[in-house]
């Protein structure tokens, strides 16, 4: 797949990618968490 | 083996510098007139925006080690090192700040803190504490940042020639 022969890099792009949107929706889920503003 | 040099316009060079370095201190101006307390100073008044946290973690992170060492790692060893950015993403970001975000935050506004040895003294009431993480970031930092040094310095090295 994308010309990498090796199945575990294709995984390890998978998940750092699937990683990094989970950070995104996260944050944006939970901007400001904590804060006294919204208790 | 042959070795590919790429050599780079010094006029674009010096001028991408210049570009750089003027936006560099307009931003700073711009900070400085909006600057009030320390708190503002130190932490932009706890209210900067996510995509500035992000484009600054990015730019600390991202550094000669990541760029050139990571590079190089990835030439000699293969691009199994992906799994070193599956596991910093995964662990170090997203289930630190999971787990840590919302209390650090919490606990950083209520006590008033504003750097991590300001923090830790302030959490555990004890100055061994303050005074103890800041004695191991100014141990640290000095040979952290030497390698970044030096990493930037070969850098230029290869790009443009200077020995």
């Amino acid at each position: 797949m994308f010309g990498i022969n090796d199945i575990q890099i294709v995984l390890g792009y998978g998940l750092a990618i699937g990683f990094t949107l989970a950070c995104i929706v996260y944050g944006i889920a939970s901007r400001n968490a904590g804060d006294g503003r919204d208790g | 083996m042959q070795v590919m040099v790429v050599t780079v316009d010094v006029v674009v060079l010096a001028a991408a510098t210049a570009v750089y370095l003027a936006v560099t201190m307009l931003l700073g101006y711009l900070g400085y007139r909006r600057t009030k307390t320390a708190e503002d100073f130190l932490l932009a008044g706890r209210d900067s925006h996510p995509v500035i946290i992000a484009l600054s973690y990015g730019a600390t992170f991202i550094s000669t080690s990541a760029i050139v060492g990571f590079g190089g790692v990835a030439a000699n060893l293969g691009m199994g090192l992906i799994w070193l950015t599956v596991l910093n993403i995964g662990a170090g970001v997203l289930i630190a700040f999971v787990v840590f975000g919302r209390r650090t935050r919490m606990i950083g506004q209520r006590l008033g803190a504003v750097t991590f040895p300001d923090l830790m003294g302030k959490c555990y009431r004890s100055p061994f504490m303050q005074y103890g993480t800041g004695v191991v970031i100014l141990a640290g930092m000095p040979l952290y940042t030497s390698a970044i040094r030096i990493g930037g310095a070969r850098f230029i090295e290869a790009t443009i020639g200077v020995p």
